[in-house]
C-alpha cells in the first residue's frame, strides 16, 4: 500500500510539472500537499481508483486551462520547457541542418546517387517533421524569452510558425506518398502522365509557397518584436525582417527560396547561440515602458 | 463601451472558496472540505479547479497566502494557508447581496419557497 502511495504521489508530482512555470512556482507545493491530504483521507474509504481518476482528470483539465489562459492573456510563457536553453540550442541546430541539407539533397544529384530513394526520404523527413518541430520549438522558446515585451506579435509569430510547420509537413507527406505510389505501381507509368505531373507539381509548389509565406510572417513578426523591444541585436532583427520579407513572396518569386534558406540557416545558428548563452533581454538596452508596446 | 462593475459577479468556484475562507484561514485541503460542508456535499472541487481559481483570486487580490504552519487537527506537516483579503470580503458581500436581491424577487413573485406554478 505504501509502495502504491509512493507511485501515485510520484505520478501526481510529474503531472504537476506540466503546469505553466509561474503557476507551478506559486501553487505547486500547496497542490502537492493537498493531494497528499486527499490521498490519506481516501485510504480509509472505498473507491480508490475512482478517486485517483477524478483527481488526475481534474488536474489535467486544469493544466490545459492554465496553458490556454497563459496564451490568450498574452502572458509571457514561462512554462513547460524545463530547460528552454537546451531546447533552443537543439532546435537551432536541427533547424539549421534541415534548412541546408534538405535543399541540397533535392538540388544536387550526388547524395541521391549514393543513397537512392533513401536520400529523398531523408530530405522529406528533414524538410517536413524535423524542420517543423525545430521551427515551432525555436519560436516557442523565443516567445518565452522576449514575449513579455511584445506578447501579441510573439503569439502571432508562434501561430504563423505553426501554420508554416503544418504546410511543410503536408508537403513532405504529399511528396512521400506520391513517390511511393510511383514505386509501387510502375506499370501505370505515372511519370509520363502530364495531368499527374501538373497536378502534383502545382499541389507541392502551392503548399510549399504557403509554408514559406507563413514562415515569412513569423520571421517578420519576430524581427519587428526584436527590433522594437531591443531584445535582439539590431542586425539579427534586420536579418529576420529581410528573410521574412523574402519568404513572404517565395510563392510568387521561387528564386527567392535560396536566399531564405541561407538567411534561415544563419539566423537559426545565431539565434540558437544567443538563446544558449541566455537572457537576451538582460544584455540589451535600457528599460522600456512595456505598456507602450503591444499591450496598448 | 464596456462598463465594469467594481464587484462583478463571482463564478461558483470563487464564491464557494471565498465563503469557505470567510470563517478563517485555511489550507487547500481545508478549503475543499469546507466547501463540501458548506454546500452539504453538493459541491466537490478537485485540486485542478481549486488551484486554478485560487491562482486567479491571488492575482485579483481576493485572497492572499498566509504563513506556512502545522494544522493541529492533522499530521505534523507544515501547510500553506490562504486568507481572504478586504477586497475578497467586499466581493463576497456584494455577491451575497445579489443573491439576497434575487431571493427577494423570487419571494415577491411567490416563487420561493415553492418553485414554479406547475408545481403547485
Amino acid at each position: 500500500m505504501i509502495y502504491e502511495q509512493e507511485i501515485v504521489q510520484k505520478l501526481y508530482r510529474k503531472l504537476l510539472t506540466l503546469y505553466p512555470q509561474r503557476f507551478k512556482e506559486q501553487l505547486g507545493e500547496s497542490m502537492e500537499q493537498t493531494f497528499d491530504d486527499l490521498y490519506k483521507e481516501q485510504q480509509t474509504k472505498p473507491g480508490w481508483f475512482r478517486f485517483i481518476l477524478w483527481v488526475f482528470i481534474d488536474t489535467a483539465v486544469g493544466i490545459v486551462r492554465e496553458h490556454v489562459l497563459s496564451i490568450t492573456e498574452g502572458e509571457a510563457m514561462k512554462n513547460t520547457l524545463a530547460y528552454p536553453r537546451h531546447a533552443a540550442l537543439i532546435s537551432a541546430i536541427v533547424l539549421a541542418v534541415a534548412f541546408i541539407v534538405a535543399p541540397m539533397i533535392y538540388l544536387f544529384g550526388n547524395l541521391r546517387d549514393t543513397f537512392g530513394p533513401l536520400a529523398y526520404d531523408l530530405a522529406d523527413f528533414l524538410y517536413g517533421p524535423v524542420w517543423a518541430a525545430g521551427l515551432v520549438t525555436m519560436v516557442f522558446v523565443l516567445r518565452e524569452r522576449i514575449g513579455e515585451r511584445a506578447p501579441r506579435r510573439m503569439s502571432l509569430a508562434l501561430l504563423a510558425a505553426a501554420l508554416a510547420a503544418g504546410a511543410m509537413v503536408a508537403v513532405a507527406c504529399i511528396r512521400s506518398a506520391n513517390r511511393h505510389y510511383h514505386l509501387i505501381h510502375p506499370e501505370l507509368h505515372l511519370e509520363e502522365s502530364a495531368t499527374v505531373l501538373i497536378v502534383w507539381t502545382t499541389l507541392v509548389a502551392g503548399v510549399t509557397g504557403a509554408g514559406w509565406h507563413f514562415l515569412g510572417w513569423a520571421l517578420v513578426l519576430i524581427g519587428s518584436a526584436g527590433w522594437t523591444s531591443r531584445c535582439l541585436p539590431r542586425l539579427l532583427s534586420g536579418l529576420y525582417l529581410v528573410a521574412g520579407a523574402s519568404a513572404l513572396f517565395v510563392y510568387r518569386l521561387p528564386e527567392l527560396e535560396g536566399n531564405v534558406v541561407m538567411l534561415g540557416m544563419v539566423i537559426s545558428i545565431w539565434q540558437g547561440i544567443l538563446l544558449w548563452k541566455g537572457k537576451p533581454e538582460e544584455t540589451q538596452a535600457p528599460e522600456i515602458n512595456t505598456s507602450q508596446l503591444d499591450q496598448a | 463601451m464596456a462598463i465594469t462593475s467594481p464587484n462583478p459577479p463571482l463564478t461558483p468556484a470563487v464564491f464557494h472558496i471565498l465563503l469557505a475562507l470567510s470563517g478563517g484561514e485555511r489550507h487547500g485541503y481545508g478549503i475543499m472540505k469546507q466547501v463540501e460542508a458548506d454546500s452539504q456535499g453538493k459541491v466537490t472541487m478537485g485540486p485542478g479547479t481549486l488551484y486554478g481559481s485560487l491562482k486567479r483570486m491571488l492575482d485579483a487580490g481576493l485572497v492572499k497566502e498566509s504563513d506556512k504552519r502545522i494544522d493541529p487537527e492533522m499530521d505534523d506537516e507544515r501547510r500553506i494557508y490562504y486568507q481572504i483579503t478586504g477586497v475578497g470580503a467586499e466581493s463576497l458581500a456584494a455577491e451575497l447581496e445579489r443573491y439576497r436581491h434575487i431571493v427577494s424577487i423570487a419571494q415577491q413573485r411567490k416563487l420561493y419557497p415553492k418553485t414554479f406554478a406547475y408545481d403547485l
